[in-house]
């Protein structure tokens, strides 16, 4: 699979401890910034009901779905609390002096 | 890790009971597990039934597990069975085929069903809490003219998905003004507003007095003698806890079988969760009609069958969906002596409720989809540690409540 670096945003437009929705191609994507500056992203819905993570509470290596506070680990996907079962799909993300890249697969774009 | 051989028997498939159940399992616990739900379905959510199922009838229903995933976990899952007796004595439930299961610890968690309308012809009226429920009440969401009765979450929920379908749409409702038991004042005229917008009439400090019923229409006269033609009556006026069982077995029960903070009843072997049970909470106790209140519960249920003991500690959090915008509600706000308020650029509008102290006692958010729901966690939090808070921060949209937390007193 060919590498498809995306520019997202400044490192700026997300503060510590938070989240940013980034929408692209059809797709939506959330993208994670730690309380150690470290950078992550995942798809952007829910996979319990199609619900905005961006619009979700950061804590630690924690995203705590809006709607019923369903857990996912950001730096891995996995699935960390119930409702939610089913892991998130995570992306390489890359900083380039003030910007931020993921990495989004072309086929992958196409699917989601 | 309590002895393994001693079966647990849990009574109601809804969202505690059978949460109790998959997380036991979780937790490596191996004994013998018996899950017993009266209705003929595979357990599911039920706060869609006023949301999606009623805007899109044709959408998947929103199961909490499947029979299959229950057997694959050892779950015994009577699936249409009624539990109709508990014997202390000899620690045995006994069902509706005339059978009888023996337990070694038992959770109630029998939820809570739709309180009937009290009135001449109340009968009449559709209510609104299983999926067995949801013909009736499509059709009735449906029909040109509808009068809803009770202008709580549910009923509102049920009067904004009656709009989409283009129906009249009036809202009758006790007291002076919608959502009285669970947002504050300036919140819950907001909501009306935005149903008013949308053509919806209410008629409040009002009680529905009769409801008689003409062919295939209905006549529903009010306190203040004036009466509505309609074509189909909802009542959405609360809901009763199913407590005949815990009464019969001579338990304690006040509204709600009455549990302690671990969430065991005045019977040691015998746990309730959800909204059947009443939980001790800011120094007297409560009863919760709220998904994530049978949610946590169930987790803390599970751990304690499992042999912990561990207590439930929460502060209420509900949301609902009506039209395109989300309410979340977090803390009590009717324990507020003084309400601020914040509007943000996105158009999301907050009220924070502060007690005589100034302490965060609640904050209720509205805004389109879940855009309120980061306010309202950090809102969470502060009001977990019972912080101070000062309300020109909590009125500055600038000020993210991250950044309150960080410099507010306990
Ligand atoms: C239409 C609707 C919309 C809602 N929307 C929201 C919302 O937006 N936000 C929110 O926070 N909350 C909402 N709620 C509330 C939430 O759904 C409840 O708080 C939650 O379902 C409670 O879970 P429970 O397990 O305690 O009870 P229940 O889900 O009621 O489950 C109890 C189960 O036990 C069964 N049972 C009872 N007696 C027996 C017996 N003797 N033998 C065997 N089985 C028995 C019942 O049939 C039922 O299946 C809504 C509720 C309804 C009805
Ligand atoms: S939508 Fe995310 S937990 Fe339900």
């Amino acid at each position: 699979m060919a590498d498809n670096w995306v520019r997202v945003c400044e490192t700026s437009d997300v503060d510590q401890e938070d989240v940013i929705r980034f929408d692209h191609a059809e797709s939506t994507y959330a993208i994670y910034r730690s309380l150690d500056d470290d950078f992550y992203a995942t798809e952007g819905l829910c996979t319990h009901e199609q619900v905005h993570l961006a619009d979700g509470f950061v804590m630690d290596n924690i995203i705590e779905c809006p709607k019923h506070n369903g857990r996912f680990d950001y730096t891995s996907g996995a699935a960390a609390a119930s409702p939610v079962c089913v892991n998130l799909q995570t992306y390489p993300v890359k900083i380039e002096g003030d910007a931020v890249y993921i990495n989004i697969p072309d086929d992958d774009a196409e699917l989601r | 890790m309590l002895n393994s051989a001693e079966p647990i028997v849990i009574i109601g498939a809804g969202e505690s009971g059978t949460r109790t159940a998959l997380t036991i399992r979780q937790l490596g616990w191996d004994g013998p597990l018996t899950l017993i739900g009266e209705e003929n379905t595979a357990p599911y959510e039920r706060p869609p039934l006023s949301k999606q199922r009623l805007s899109s009838p044709d959408s998947p229903v929103a199961t909490i597990t499947t029979a299959s995933e229950l057997h694959d976990r050892r779950i015994d899952f009577l699936q249409g069975r009624r539990a109709v007796g508990i014997d202390r004595t000899s620690q045995v439930v006994s069902l509706d085929n005339d059978s009888t299961l023996p337990y070694g610890q038992l959770l109630i968690a029998t939820g809570s069903r739709a309180r009937p309308l009290p009135i001449a012809g109340g009968d009449h009226a559709i209510t609104l809490r299983q999926i067995t429920d949801i013909e009736r009440v499509l059709e009735a969401v449906r029909t040109p003219r509808l009068c809803v009765i009770g202008a709580g979450l549910i009923g509102l929920e049920i009067a904004a998905q009656a709009w989409v379908h283009g129906t009249d749409v009036i809202v009758v409702e006790a007291a002076d003004e919608v959502l009285s038991r669970v947002a504050p004042p300036a919140m819950a005229s907001l909501i009306r507003h935005r149903h008013e917008r949308s053509g919806v009439s209410f008629v409040l400090g009002t009680q529905a007095h009769r409801i008689g019923r003409h062919n295939d229409q209905y006549i529903v006269t009010l306190s203040n003698g004036t009466a509505i033609e309609c074509d189909r009556v909802i009542a959405a006026i609360g809901s009763i806890p199913n407590c005949e069982l815990a009464t019969d077995a001579g338990l304690l029960v006040a509204n709600g079988i009455v549990v302690d903070d671990q969430l065991r009843s005045s019977d040691p072997l015998i746990l309730s969760a959800g909204d059947c049970c009443s939980f001790p909470a800011a120094g007297s106790h409560v009863r919760l009609e709220a998904w994530r209140n049978a949610h946590d519960q169930a987790n803390v249920a599970a751990q304690n069958l499992a042999g912990s003991h561990i207590s439930y500690v929460t502060v209420p959090w509900f949301w609902s969906d009506q039209y395109d915008f989300s309410v979340q509600v977090v803390g009590t706000p009717s324990a507020g002596a003084t309400d601020v308020e914040r509007h943000t650029h996105d158009s999301a509008t907050f009220v924070f409720s502060l007690d005589v102290d100034g302490v965060l006692v609640a904050a209720s958010g509205l805004g389109t989809g879940s855009s309120a729901a980061k306010t309202i966690r950090a809102a969470q939090m502060l009001i977990e540690d019972r912080c101070i808070v000062d309300p020109a921060a909590l009125a500055d949209p600038t000020v993210s409540l991250r950044a309150i937390r960080k410099t507010a007193t306990t």
